[in-house]
C-alpha cells in the first residue's frame, strides 16, 4: 500500500450520517471460516497460506469483488498497520501478526475484509452516523459473492461456525460508536449500561474490547449471535441506539436548562487550551474535543465543522501523527505534534 | 495465581460478578481492581474469550457424553478440550461436531438458544441442504399434529423419511 493510499481521506468519517451528532459511526462485522482448514490460531504456516490463497482466488474470480485491493500484511510497514488500527480498519491483535495474514480493502475504505485474523474471514462495513441496516447490507452482499467461490464452515444446527463460540450462528456483530457527554455529566452512564446488558447489548470503550472509555465515546454492540435472524439483531440494536440517542438528547436539554453556563465554560476552556496548548496528551485532547463538540452541538460556541472533529479523533492518535510527520516520534514529540495539528486543523 | 486481567501481577482479590444474569468469577491484582467499579459493565475490562474461558470453568460436566468429550481430540486439527477451555477458542469447524455435548450448555448460557435462525450460505453441500429441509419439515409436522391434520402430517413424515434415507445413502 503506497503512502498515497494512507492519505486517502477516510470517507466514513467525512460523510454525514443520520444522528451523527451523537452516533459517530455504525459498523457491521460478519465472521466466516473455511470448512475443514484449521482456524488461524493454531494453523501451521502452510495452512494459513492455503486459506489466504483460496480467499484471494475468490476475490479475483468474482467480478463484483475485483475492486478490492489485496494487501498481504507483511507488505505494510509498522506505521501503515498502526494507521489502519487507528482507522478501525483492522483490530489491534491483527496488526501484530505477519505471515499468512492479509487485508482486502474496498473502494473508499468503507468495507474491509480481514483474512486470517481470529477467523479466516472477517467482513467489516463502516458508515458514518446511524446506518446499521445499510452497513449490514453492504457486508452481507460481500458475503454472498464470496460464498459463491468458497466452501464455508456451516452447520444447520449452529449456523456459521466461528473460532469463538460466542460468535457462532449469524456470526454478525453490529455496533454503534456514540458520543455521550451529557449522560456522563449527569452520571447516568453506569445505570444505562447495566440496563443495556439486560437487553443483550454490550458497551465498550473507544478501541473495542477491554479498554477504558475516552472522550465520552462508547461503542454499543449486540451480545447474542445465535438464535435470531440477522434482521432481528440489526433491528434490536438500532432500536437500542435510538433510545440511547434520545436519552442523550434529553440529558443535553436538561443540562442546557440547568447548567448552561457550566457547559459553556467547559467548551470555552476546551477552546482555550486547544487553541493555545503546545503540548497535549491523547487523553486530554479527546476530553477537550468532547467538550468542544458538545458546545458546538448545543450551539453555544462558534461553529467548527464537526467532520473536522471526527477526523481529529483519528488524526491525533500516535500512529497517525507519526505517519503525517513521516517519522518516529517519542511520546513527548507526539504530544507536541498533536497540539500543533489541533491548532492547525481548527484554525486557531 | 496471576491476575486475570493484566497477567503480570499476582492476584490478591477475588471478584464475582453477574454478567448478563450469569455469574462469573475473576482473580485480580490490586492495580486492576482499582479500575474495576461495581457499576461498570464487565465488558469494559474483559475480552470475550477470557469470559468464555471462565464460563467453561464454571460449568460442571453432567452427562456421560460430556465427560467423554473431555478426553477427546479433534481428528482434523488435533485440538483437545483443555485447549478450548483455556483459550475459549476452537481449532477448526470439525471441533463443533467433536465437542458438541460440551459446547451445548455453553452456547445456551451465552446465546440462550441452540438453534440457528439466520442466513444460510447460497452454496451448501447437499447433505446440509437436506438436513435443513428436514428441520423445516419437522416444524411443519408439529404444526399439523397440533392442528390434528393427521393426513397432512403423515405426508410430511413420509417426506422426512425420504430425505433421511437419501442422506444415509450419501454416506
Amino acid at each position: 500500500m503506497s503512502e498515497k493510499e494512507t492519505k486517502v481521506k477516510f470517507t466514513w468519517l467525512k460523510g454525514r450520517g443520520p444522528e451523527s451528532d451523537i452516533a459517530i459511526s455504525s459498523r457491521a462485522r460478519l465472521a466466516r471460516n473455511l470448512e475443514k482448514l484449521p482456524f488461524p490460531q493454531w494453523a501451521k504456516d502452510e495452512e494459513l497460506e492455503e486459506a489466504k490463497n483460496l480467499i484471494k482466488k475468490a476475490l479475483f474470480k468474482e467480478p463484483k469483488l475485483r475492486e478490492f485491493s489485496f494487501i498481504p500484511l507483511e507488505k505494510l510497514s509498522e506505521w501503515n498497520k498502526k494507521v489502519l488500527v487507528e482507522e478501525h480498519l483492522i483490530s489491534p491483535q491483527f496488526q501484530a501478526k505477519a505471515k499468512g495474514y492479509a487485508l482486502a480493502l474496498g473502494k473508499e475504505k468503507k468495507i474491509s475484509i480481514m483474512i486470517n485474523e481470529e477467523d479466516h474471514l472477517r467482513i467489516q462495513s463502516l458508515l458514518p452516523g446511524l446506518q446499521l441496516f445499510r452497513a449490514w447490507q453492504q457486508a452481507d452482499e460481500i458475503d454472498n459473492y464470496l460464498s459463491l467461490h468458497l466452501k464455508l464452515a456451516f452447520s444447520e444446527k449452529w449456523g456459521y461456525l466461528t473460532v469463538c463460540p460466542t460468535n457462532v450462528g449469524t456470526a454478525l456483530r453490529v455496533s454503534v460508536m456514540m458520543h455521550l457527554p451529557a449522560l456522563f455529566m449527569s452520571k447516568q452512564v453506569s445505570k444505562l449500561f447495566s440496563t443495556l446488558s439486560q437487553v443483550g447489548v454490550t458497551v465498550r470503550g473507544l478501541f473495542g474490547e477491554g479498554t477504558k472509555t475516552l472522550g465520552n465515546l462508547y461503542q454499543i454492540s449486540n451480545q447474542i449471535t445465535l438464535g435470531c435472524s440477522e434482521n432481528e439483531i440489526v433491528k434490536n440494536l438500532n432500536g437500542v441506539a435510538r433510545q440511547v440517542i434520545q436519552r442523550e438528547r434529553t440529558a443535553r436539554k436538561i443540562l442546557l436548562k440547568n447548567a448552561r453556563t457550566k457547559i459553556l465554560d467547559r467548551a470555552q476552556r476546551a477552546i482555550g487550551i486547544l487553541s493555545h496548548a503546545r503540548i497535549i496528551s491523547f487523553e486530554e485532547a479527546l476530553e477537550l474535543l468532547s467538550m468542544l463538540r458538545l458546545g458546538i452541538d448545543l450551539e453555544l460556541v462558534r461553529q467548527v465543522d464537526t467532520t473536522c472533529l471526527n477526523e481529529l479523533t483519528i488524526l491525533t492518535r500516535p500512529a497517525h501523527l507519526q505517519s503525517l510527520r513521516r517519522k518516529d516520534l517519542s511520546p513527548e514529540e507526539q504530544d507536541i505534534a498533536r497540539a500543533d495539528l489541533i491548532r492547525e486543523k481548527l484554525n486557531f | 495465581m496471576l491476575c486475570d486481567k493484566c497477567h503480570e501481577n499476582f492476584a490478591t482479590v477475588y471478584v464475582s460478578q453477574m454478567f448478563n444474569n450469569k455469574l462469573s468469577k475473576l482473580h485480580l491484582c490490586e492495580e486492576c481492581t482499582h479500575g474495576f467499579s461495581e457499576d461498570a459493565s464487565l465488558d469494559l475490562f474483559f475480552s470475550i474469550p477470557e469470559l468464555l474461558a471462565s464460563l467453561f470453568d464454571l460449568h460442571v460436566p453432567e452427562s456421560p457424553a460430556e465427560l467423554l468429550e473431555e478426553r477427546k481430540e479433534c481428528s482434523n486439527c488435533g485440538t483437545s478440550f483443555s485447549d478450548i477451555r483455556e483459550t475459549g477458542k476452537l481449532g477448526c469447524s470439525q471441533c463443533y461436531e467433536v465437542f458438541k455435548e460440551s459446547l451445548k450448555p455453553l452456547l445456551k448460557k451465552v446465546h440462550t438458544s441452540l438453534e440457528h435462525k439466520g442466513k444460510v450460505p447460497q452454496v451448501l453441500p447437499d447433505r446440509v441442504k437436506m438436513r435443513l429441509a428436514i428441520r423445516k419439515l419437522q416444524a411443519k409436522l408439529t404444526e399439523y399434529a397440533n392442528r390434528e391434520e393427521f393426513e397432512q402430517a403423515a405426508k410430511v413424515r413420509d417426506r422426512i423419511r425420504e430425505l433421511e434415507r437419501k442422506i444415509s445413502f450419501k454416506r
